[in-house]
């Protein structure tokens, strides 16, 4: 039998009356990206990196003094206790009260007073290997920045023959928000694919399925009107996202409007695409719940640059481009940042609608009308 | 309360469970796949940021100062463009995430100083956090390449960093620790939060509700076979990640299967709660959703709770994935104990208590 677009517009219909009929679980569709969004991005557009620290301070000099507090000054670093011992200190980082502790020796202020190098320890927490260095690269920035300014005192400047001049581009002020709201999108736009693939496992589970099996419908017909309906009500939460994100968080928008929402929606088509085609497997809503979970919405937050740049060398790059919203990541983040139109984008949108079509094509060709 | 009658509603849920054998290949499969999926994405050693250097000056000493940027502990020089336009093209692309460029005329201003030569350093700024570690890693080669070109004044405070419990920085251990706390976490609840919710929506609630079972019997019944299943994958993949990813397990392994059944089990009833809420196993299973996207958010992986705003950091602490994930990392790695863990003990057990008064008021209510 051919595909009918007679009966496809009937599914499509069908489909669309059952997303609107249960007025909780469209909410949860259509609303839920846009709020997820708010909450989100509250959290992951962190300005500053806090850290906590104690002191060990054997000189007591004012040198020391003037030391921790220039490592103070902004407010970042925090001293919230002194130790006197190994004991203590060991305990203070084991129960992680502090990000490290800063041990001052002895002779420290005379040293600094003849003009003359002098050594501090600082002790940190090493578990966390992504935050220490970083906080560790402050320390030393701080350190440097009290270093040259006692040891200019009372000395003629003399000049650097080189200095680093840093330019920000794309977001200039700075702002966290500006790149992580956009990067967000894509874990809040994984809803409509686990509400489709929840819907393609209710009908198998509840036995509606068992009544279609005895229509002519086909399964194509089947499979792309239901990924139809749940592409076209996935795009209202695109937009309602797209206005959180410009209106409320004030991100601005560089990029076009269509291309930004034409591959808002080749990846709503992708994400649906790969639930498609491991439908076959998805008898229960329970098994769908995890294997969306699985592939979409974890992966979002760990494998997809958003927080961690992807390496561009082997299974690294591979164990990033398997999932849909690394590419999403890229895609929303050069729209909305930095203006990129599709002809930089030609790699992220190609992986994405392989993915589409692929996706399709396998369900299409396992799809049986057949109870097991 | 019968016992007898607690323990068969647990055994049929068990059976009913064990008896989808594609549900239960995927418990076991799916999360030591994800594992391995995230250990390859995140658990990489040192952060690399890709940077391309434009080098107009072409002498020995812009190679040195190349070789000094490549060596830097996050940059990675991986692309020389010939001109700017091309520079600024892979900038654009996002092949790289700065463009470093060195002026004509450094070799020459160094061997004699005129004057204080500026090195451009063009920096993506989409991340803020990335844009941060980047120009301090540029500020710190700077630094170095002058110091070892002896062109800076000597003298001042030199800061000796050791990195306890993990000396030579490895993101692995980390990574690996919360993934443990998160998968379980994961398997659980949606474990739990589909229980009453497929009841409910197949019709075998009704049949449940005129057996003499009694309320509290049922909601305990339901609440054990759940956390079997959590406690059966925090096993299985804490001997992975020891035996197969090598991490240590400095603490008491008693005390973290303690603590780890003290959160399943919170995990577990506040999944039936919500499990109860829904109406249907759809909505059952976007709530959970929506709710395991907050959890995780603010279980302080990805950011520090230290670094949320104060609001947040506040919500933070009535996550118990929060200090459930301290709990796992600090005795995996840092071998501490229930001493140095109290207030995340106090805050497990004593939130995990009002939780499930919570969660158990709100299904009775909803069961009669």
């Amino acid at each position: 039998m051919r595909f009918s677009p007679r009966r496809f517009r009937a599914l499509l219909f069908k489909d669309f009356r059952h997303i609107f009929r249960d007025p909780r679980t469209l909410l949860l569709v259509m609303l839920a990206p846009g709020f997820l969004l708010l909450l989100l991005a509250n959290i992951f557009a962190v300005e500053a990196q806090q850290a906590r620290f104690a002191l060990w301070d054997l000189d007591r000099s004012t040198y020391a003094r003037r030391y921790v507090q220039q490592l103070t000054a902004d407010g970042d670093f925090t001293l919230t206790g002194h130790v006197s011992s190994d004991a203590e200190l060991e305990a203070l980082l084991r129960a992680g009260r502090v990000d490290f502790v800063l041990i001052i020796p002895r002779g420290f202020g005379n040293n600094l007073a003849a003009g003359r190098n002098t050594p501090v320890q600082a002790v940190f927490d090493g578990t966390d290997a992504l935050r220490a260095p970083q906080l560790s690269g402050y320390l030393l920035s701080r350190t440097a920045a009290f270093s040259s300014a006692v040891l200019l005192e009372g000395r003629s400047f003399s000049g650097m023959p080189l200095e680093l001049r840093v330019a920000v581009w794309y977001n200039p002020e700075r702002r966290a928000m500006t790149g992580m709201v956009p990067g967000l999108t894509p874990i809040v736009l994984s809803m409509p694919a686990l509400a489709f693939g929840l819907a393609l496992a209710r009908e198998r589970e509840l036995g509606s399925f068992e009544g279609l099996i005895a229509t002519p419908v086909q399964g194509a017909e089947y499979l792309l009107a239901k990924a139809l309906a749940y592409i076209s009500v996935g795009m209202d939460s695109v937009l309602l996202a797209w206005i959180v994100a410009v209106f409320w968080f004030r991100v601005p928008f560089e990029g076009a409007l269509l291309l930004y929402l034409a591959l808002a929606a080749l990846y709503l088509a992708a994400t649906i695409g790969m639930v498609t085609a491991i439908s076959p497997v998805l008898r229960t809503q329970q098994l769908a719940f995890f294997v969306v979970l699985i592939i979409f919405f974890v992966p979002a937050f760990f494998n997809s640059g958003l927080v961690v740049p992807i390496l561009d060398t082997g299974w690294d790059r591979l164990s990033a481009d398997i999932f849909p919203a690394t590419h999403f990541v890229e895609i929303a983040r050069g729209i909305f940042v930095k203006g990129l139109g599709l002809d930089l984008l030609v790699r992220p949108t190609a992986i994405l609608a392989l993915m589409a079509l692929a996706g399709l094509a396998i369900a299409v060709a396992t799809f049986r009308k057949r109870l097991t | 309360m019968n016992l007898a009658t607690i323990w068969a509603i647990a055994n049929k849920d068990l059976r009913q469970f064990l008896r989808d054998r594609t549900m239960v290949l995927f418990l076991i499969l799916l999360p030591v796949m994800q594992l391995l999926l995230l250990v390859q994405a995140t658990g990489r050693g040192a952060l690399n940021v890709p940077i391309a250097v434009l080098d107009l000056d072409r002498s020995s000493d812009s190679r040195a100062l190349i070789a000094l940027l490549d060596a830097s502990d996050s940059l990675n020089v991986t692309c020389f463009p010939e001109t700017l336009e091309a520079g600024v093209r892979a900038l654009e692309a996002g092949e790289v995430m700065g463009l470093f460029i060195i002026p004509q005329g450094l070799a020459a201003n160094l061997a004699n100083p005129i004057e204080t030569m500026s090195v451009q350093f063009i920096i993506d700024g989409t991340s803020s956090l990335l844009t941060r570690i980047v120009e301090g890693a540029g500020q710190q080669v700077i630094q170095r390449f002058l110091m070892r070109r002896g062109g800076q004044p000597m003298g001042g405070v030199q800061v000796a960093t050791l990195m306890r419990y993990n000396p030579s920085v490895q993101t692995r251990p980390y990574t690996i620790g919360a993934q443990l706390g998160f998968i379980t976490y994961q398997v659980t609840l949606g474990v739990a939060a589909l229980g009453l919710a497929r009841e409910q929506e197949l019709g075998t609630m009704e049949q449940l509700m005129v057996t003499p079972v009694r309320r509290s019997e049922l909601l305990l019944g339901k609440v054990i076979s759940p956390t079997l299943v959590g406690l059966f994958d925090f096993l299985l993949l804490s001997v992975v990640i020891v035996y197969i990813f090598d991490v240590p397990v400095r603490g008491s392994y008693p005390f973290l299967l303690a603590c780890s059944v003290v959160f399943i089990a919170v995990e577990v009833i506040w999944g039936t709660m919500l499990s109860s809420l829904a109406g249907t196993q759809q909505q059952a299973i976007l709530l959970v959703f929506i709710q395991a996207m907050v959890d995780i958010a603010l279980s302080g992986y990805l950011v520090p709770v230290t670094d949320l705003p104060p609001v947040m950091g506040l919500i933070a602490q009535a996550v118990p994935l929060h200090h459930y994930l301290i709990i796992v990392r600090s005795v995996l790695l840092k071998g501490a104990g229930p001493v140095d863990l109290w207030p995340h003990l106090v805050g497990l057990v004593g939130i995990g208590l009002l939780i499930s008064v919570v969660a158990m008021r709100a299904i009775a209510r909803r069961l009669d």
